[in-house]
């Protein structure tokens, strides 16, 4: 349960105490109902939730005897001592108890059958186990206007809260956004923000996970189901590179909702999901998603079944005179990519396959230093994060960060273009794009200077600046106490290039004319970085392959496209950030005609005359187990329900895949593409989110700005020797002079447009377009 | 000796049975009565002013033992407002195909929505027809069972 | 016996002391050079200690061991705060301090900020104590002016300065952890107690928190000694308090005796002047709202912690609140409880929810609609909210009820039987 605190019973320093007549013991400084817990005990809780903060003795249901003090006392608040008599079963005790849950109880509305709570509410739950069963207050209750909004998705029942706090304190403490607050006093407090205004940031949907009554509900998940017509499922977000551990709702074949998991993963999201992790999902359906197949050829566009989409498909990959080249996104999973492997290996030998992602070798070194999972920024005296900005790009990370500034008192330092999201907490070292490697210079002093440090490096911009890595790389490795964390760009990328996949050589070769068809599996290369490219290198008569969930710009063009299912729906692998490789799980149906991407790969196989020898995807991640050094011995059983962390890779890991040299251009300004959680298809697509989606812009500081003679909302043209895009201006403060900020991501994928494929540095042009 | 007391023992009780009036009914047109408590066809109940009962809470589905509810709930608005509380049932079925009579349903209900009726004329054509839909379950049965008194024997 | 205005300076010099010269002449700022040029911090602490003086806000607590328990090693500032938040109904002896004799108050913040080497003293105002916040701003300004505040206080090292906070209208804000949270700019709530606000109070620091009588009780114990002090009243309650007598009495206002000399008779018919002609007492809430009343019988206790302590009630702030038998006691006390109700923070559930449950049970034993039944439930309330808070707000609401149901039986049977009749005329309270 999240709702208690973990305890190791096996640390050093334990504490032996007397608890309900047994003799037992935890650590010094552990709170009386964690060891209450971790010894088989119940004490029930309301307020009392460690990952927010300290206790705050806010409900007093919590209520024990302690012998020699006077009264009952808090277990959320006292710690452990030598040879305290603790009883929680005492008469006392349990008066104490009921008592509380009765006075809870009192102003509480009995409204559980229309409670979407109702089933799963810790209330409910409490009361039965610990109450008296019977109220004996016949006063009118308390009465406020409900349902309030507090957002757009999350519903606000006054009259069911029990004020224990936990929202606004995660609002204060945790998400740090300031929002949240409690408005008048005693029976009349009411749950709102500060402003008055909707509650929204980027992670509003924990309080929803963490209030214990029905007070706070999910306006997507409003009366869409009761716990009894539900299954959960445990799976992974395959929406940003973190792998947050979640769990899906199911009902009637769909996906109802994501929650944070009860148990929470303490090495990746500690239970928090962001609000695009938590109402995404809603994506995955929608107009764009491809129900039906479909197969161009002499006689038009035809809609079709698998079957004979894959035959079809079979045909124009084997039809191909020259190689095929293999194409995977960055959601490709770990099997798909096996499989792949297989594919190029036996019934389309010759095939090149590839990755959409960055080039590994620039970052080989640094990757091969020694690395933590995310609970270990929580124990860092030093924070360092090199370039990106976490909060929007991996915003899980953020919460950690703020965890070990104003919990641990860590010290947080940002380096780079911009600000970012951490602003308020960190000490922003500012560092022009192209300048890293300088200000990474000052940061190895710093970091041999303190005990523990933690170095977060943003992939994209650190494998632009090759030289910066480096430093970094010899900075970590050279404290022996250094962790870094990888910042990734991509979801899958650091699974697919465990396979040993690199970034490049696909679209050299296919602008080269050696390839014949090419094969892409949840890639969209028309709408990735260097989309230019990838169009004119497509031009000619390649016949394409997609394997793809939603239409897109490859899929309006393939010749073949066969649906697959999201990783909603089907099973798979991915190896997070972190090096953490993670089940997604099988939850939502999907639509009926679409099959989960490995199948389609594996009837490719045998349609092509070299059927790989599995048929399950757990069997396929098996046999790729045994042959792939970074991911040896790898499959479902091992990754259970947390997974598991795979080796890190050696320092000469797809020490090959670079892309040539390619201009940067010398004029104009710098690019440095962004990511927003907000920005992304993924989040445009979700009817949850679509208020919040934030058109793409071009991004610039003031003084940038007034350079430029631009205001904001102005329209400018952005030309890069890879493209051209025209996008409005937005000006905001802090953000590096001389450079252009624009958000990967969006619907029109015009940060790509003017990227190179192998996402380098690169310099864009300014012309104003039109004025507002 | 024994194997004639047992014959003739035999045969008393069909003579006996002989002699009794038949307890043939001429259904349909005349149906067994049943008791007043006996546990038939489900009924949905509305208040006098047109507003279900039901608030679309489920727990007739957790009760049930044969699985054969299914409850789909919405939001109540002020423009259509179905049910007196903020949630009502869109879809509410059942399985009469599944349905086992034991009125646990009926018991869970919080806000008397459900019944358990009299009718127990239940045959349809098709497997899905007995799939009964919320407007069916609210209607009143068409065909009505004659209700037979305590002790009162057929 | 006979006042003794020892705090109230003004009150012995027969005017008000607004002015610096007017409190340099009735004997002002005599302590504070005495101090910074003779005695060390630990000696003028040891000097409080030993004067006996106990908090005068309600607990009683002594001052000095409470300065003493500020860790001398800490790296983190110390500051002084002062708690003039008097909201206890029926209290309001601070009011005449900070309005007239301002500059004592100021004075006495600082001889505490130099015992426990403190940088800054905070007066946390009520919010409407508007005008005496006024006063209290003028006052700061003018020592400061004369070098009474500031760095360097009478060509000693030592730096201390004032600042005068007001508060936004919460009686829970009386409550240090509270007051401390709202001086931080947060919402008014107590904290979780430990850590204690001498160990971390003010913004995480070690921090002093007295009440206003307290600390202006200090610069005439460093002027005439703590053996003169401790010399009066009892041993366990030396020196004096001030009294503030209200109700149905016919000269209400502060009185400031010593301690254990005076017994509470004396204090109503002698000091306050007695009832109006032909009443009877009935009931005398001694320490303020929050304590247990007393009746008829209890008149002859003396005005000391102990004895008060043994006739079932608390000395409190010593607001003590009069009535006679033309009053009802079940009537008050519900006004009571409605006051907590109002003023309960909200923070932990048995006072939140607790105290709205007693007001709507009471209301219904005032309108006549209750049963014994009734009576028993708010008896088996008392468990279940007294010693199970976070802090006494609760224990106030409950205690006062409680000994009223003991007290006065018959008025609650009557109550239960007929209800309490609106007494004429009445104004209607809003809460």
């Amino acid at each position: 349960m999240a709702d208690y605190a973990r305890v190791d019973l096996d640390a050093e320093n334990q504490v032996t105490f007397e608890l309900n007549g047994r003799q037992v013991s935890a650590p010094a400084g552990t709170m009386l109902v964690d060891a209450c817990y971790a010894h088989g005990v119940e004490v029930p809780i309301f307020c009392y939730e460690p990952r927010i903060g300290p206790p705050v003795g806010a409900c007093r249901m919590c209520l024990v005897e302690v012998e020699g003090m006077r009264g009952l006392q808090t277990a959320c608040s006292t710690p452990v001592r030598p040879d305290m008599v603790v009883r929680t079963d005492s008469p006392a005790a349990k008066d104490g108890q009921e008592g509380v849950l009765e006075i809870l109880l009192m102003n509480h509305p009995l409204d559980c059958p229309v409670c979407d709570k109702g089933g799963e509410c810790p209330l409910q739950d409490r009361s039965f186990k610990f109450g008296g069963g019977k109220s004996r207050f016949f006063e009118g209750k308390r009465h406020f206007p409900k349902p309030l909004e507090l957002s757009s998705r999350i519903a606000l029942d006054q009259e069911r809260c029990i004020s224990c706090f936990r929202c606004v304190r995660f609002s204060q403490e945790v998400a740090q956004d300031g929002q949240l607050t409690m408005q008048e006093r005693g029976v009349q407090s009411q749950i709102t923000t500060f402003s008055g205004d909707a509650y929204e940031d980027r992670f509003t949907g924990n309080i929803i996970d963490v209030c214990p009554v029905g007070a706070l509900t999910s306006i997507p998940y409003r009366f869409v189901a009761r716990p009894w017509d539900i299954t959960n499922t445990p799976s992974v977000c395959g929406l940003c590179p973190v792998g947050c551990n979640t769990e899906l709702t199911l009902r009637d074949g769909d996906v109802k909702r994501v929650t944070g998991r009860p148990d929470p993963n303490y090495e990746v999201e500690e239970g928090w999901l962001c609000d695009v992790g938590r109402w995404g999902f809603d994506g995955d359906g929608g107009i764009t998603r491809l129900t039906r197949a479909i197969v161009r050829d002499a006689n038009g566009e035809r809609h079709t079944d698998l079957t004979d989409a894959v035959a079809a498909a079979t045909v124009a990959l084997r039809g191909a005179s020259k190689p095929v080249g293999v194409l995977l996104g960055a959601t490709a999973t770990v099997e798909e990519a096996a499989i792949a492997l297989e594919l190029a290996g036996g019934a389309l030998a010759g095939a090149r396959v590839a990755r959409l992602g960055i080039p590994a070798a620039p970052l080989a070194a640094l990757r091969a230093t020694p690395r933590a999972q995310l609970d270990e920024i929580e124990r860092a005296d030093l924070v360092a994060v090199v370039g990106g900005d976490p909060g929007l790009a991996q915003p899980i990370t953020e919460l950690r960060m703020r965890k070990a500034v104003l919990r641990n008192g860590a010290r947080l330092v940002t380096i780079g273009s911009r600000p970012g999201t951490l602003a308020d907490v960190a000490t922003h070292v500012h560092a022009a794009p192209g300048a890293l490697t300088a200000a990474v210079a000052e940061l190895a002093a710093q970091i041999g200077a303190t005990g523990r440090p933690v170095v977060l490096w943003d992939e994209a911009e650190l494998a632009a600046e090759p030289a910066a890595a480096e430093a970094l790389a010899e900075a970590v490795s050279a404290n022996g106490a250094t962790r870094q964390i990888e910042l990734g760009a991509d979801v899958n990328g650091a699974g697919l290039r465990a396979l040993g996949i690199p970034a490049t050589g696909l679209l050299e070769a296919l602008e080269a004319g050696e390839l014949g068809a090419l094969l892409t599996v949840r890639a969209d290369p028309r709408s990735a970085p260097g989309r230019v490219a990838w169009e004119a290198a497509l031009e000619g008569d390649v016949p394409v392959v997609a394997l793809a969930t939603h239409a897109d710009r490859t899929t309006d063009a393939a010749t073949v496209v066969i649906p697959v299912q999201s990783l909603l729906e089907q099973e798979g692998t991915l190896v997070s950030m972190t090096g953490r490789a993670q089940r997604v799980r099988r939850g939502a149906e999907g639509p009926a005609g679409a099959a989960p991407g490995w199948e389609v790969l594996i009837a490719l196989g045998h349609h092509l005359g070299a059927p790989p020898a599995y048929r399950t995807a757990s069997a396929a991640l098996a046999a790729a187990g045994g042959r792939y050094a970074g991911i040896e011995g790898l499959t479902y059983d091992a990754m259970g329900v947390g997974g598991v962390e795979l080796p890190r890779p050696a320092a000469d890991h797809l020490a090959a895949d670079a892309g040539p040299a390619r201009a940067a251009g010398s004029d104009g300004l710098a690019l440095v593409a962004t990511r927003d959680v907000y920005g992304g298809r993924e989040a445009s697509r979700a009817p949850a989110l679509a208020a919040f989606h934030a058109p793409a812009a071009a991004t610039v500081s003031p003084a940038t700005a007034a350079a430029l003679d631009v205001t904001d909302a102005d329209t400018v043209t952005l030309t890069s020797p890879y493209g051209a895009a025209s996008l409005p201006v937005r000006i905001v403060d802090g953000l590096s002079d001389d450079a252009v900020f624009v958000t990967l991501g969006t619907a029109d994928a015009a940060a790509e447009a003017l990227m190179p494929p192998d996402r380098g540095p690169v310099r864009v042009g300014v012309s104003v377009e039109a004025r507002r | 000796m024994s194997l004639l007391t047992e014959q003739l023992k035999g045969f008393g009780i069909t003579f006996r049975t002989m002699l009794r009036k038949p307890i043939t009914l001429g259904y349909p047109e005349n149906k067994t009565p049943v008791f007043p408590r006996f546990r038939g066809r489900h009924r949905l109940w509305q208040y006098e002013d047109g507003l279900e009962k039901c608030v679309g809470c489920s727990l007739c589905v957790a009760a049930c033992p044969a699985d054969c509810i299914r409850v789909v709930a919405e939001d109540n608005t002020e423009e259509h407002r179905v049910s007196a509380g903020e949630r009502f049932a869109r879809i509410y079925e059942i399985n009469m195909a599944r349905c086992i009579f034991c009125g646990y349903c009926e018991v869970a209900c919080p806000f008397d929505a459900i019944t358990l009726e009299h009718s127990y004329e239940l045959s349809e054509r098709e497997r899905s027809s007995l799939i009964y839909t919320k407007d069916m379950l609210l209607a009143e049965h068409p065909k009505q069972v004659p209700l037979r008194t305590e002790g009162q024997r057929v | 016996m006979p006042l003794l205005n020892s705090v109230y300076r003004q009150r012995e010099a027969g005017k008000p002391l607004v002015t610096l010269d007017d409190y340099r002449a009735a004997g002002g700022y005599q302590a504070l050079p005495k101090v910074l040029a003779e005695m060390d911090p630990d000696d003028l602490q040891y000097e409080f200690m030993r004067s006996g003086l106990r908090g005068r806000g309600g607990a009683g607590f002594p001052m000095g061991k409470k300065a003493s328990f500020l860790p001398k090693d800490s790296q983190r500032p110390k500051y002084v705060v002062c708690n003039a938040d008097e909201s206890e109904p029926g209290t309001f002896k601070d009011r005449e301090i900070m309005e007239f004799n301002p500059f004592q108050l100021l004075e006495g913040i600082t001889l505490a900020g130099y015992a426990i080497g403190a940088v800054r003293g905070y007066i946390y105002i009520r919010g409407e104590y508007e005008h005496q916040a006024r006063v209290l701003d003028r006052a700061v300004a003018e020592a400061r002016a004369a070098g009474l505040l500031g760095t360097g206080l009478f060509k000693s090292t030592f730096d201390f300065d004032i600042t005068v906070y007001r508060g936004a209208g919460a009686y829970i804000c009386g409550e240090e952890t509270a007051l401390l949270e709202s001086l931080e700019g947060k919402r008014g709530q107590p904290r979780l107690k430990p850590p204690f606000p001498a160990v971390a109070g003010l913004y995480h620091s070690p921090t002093l928190i007295n009440n206003v009588e307290t600390l202006a009780a200090l610069p005439p114990i460093v002027e005439k000694g703590a053996d003169w002090y401790a010399g009066l009243g009892t041993e366990k309650s030396p020196g004096t308090k001030i009294f503030c007598v209200s109700g149905h009495v016919m000269r209400p206002g502060n009185y400031e005796i010593v301690l254990g000399e005076t017994t509470l008779r004396e204090l109503i018919f002698v000091h306050a002047g007695g009832l109006r002609p032909g009443r009877r007492v009935k009931a005398v809430w001694v320490g303020g709202s929050s304590v247990p009343p007393l009746g008829e019988q209890h008149l002859d206790t003396p005005l000391d912690y102990e004895a008060l302590a043994a006739a079932g009630t608390m000395l409190g702030s010593g607001g003590c609140i009069v009535m006679d038998d033309s009053g009802s006691v079940v009537r008050t006390t519900l006004r009571l409880v409605t006051f907590y109700r109002h003023e309960s923070c909200g923070k932990c559930s048995p006072c939140r929810e607790g105290t709205s449950w007693m007001e709507k049970l009471l209301q219904r034993i005032v309108d006549g609609q209750a049963g014994p039944d009734d009576l028993e439930m708010l008896k088996a309330l008392f468990g279940r909210i007294s010693g199970r808070t976070l802090c006494p707000l609760a224990e106030g609401a409950v205690g006062p009820v409680r000994t009223a149901l003991e007290l006065f039986p018959d008025d609650w049977a009557d109550a239960l039987e007929n209800g309490v009749p609106v007494p004429e005329p009445m104004l209607p309270v809003s809460s």
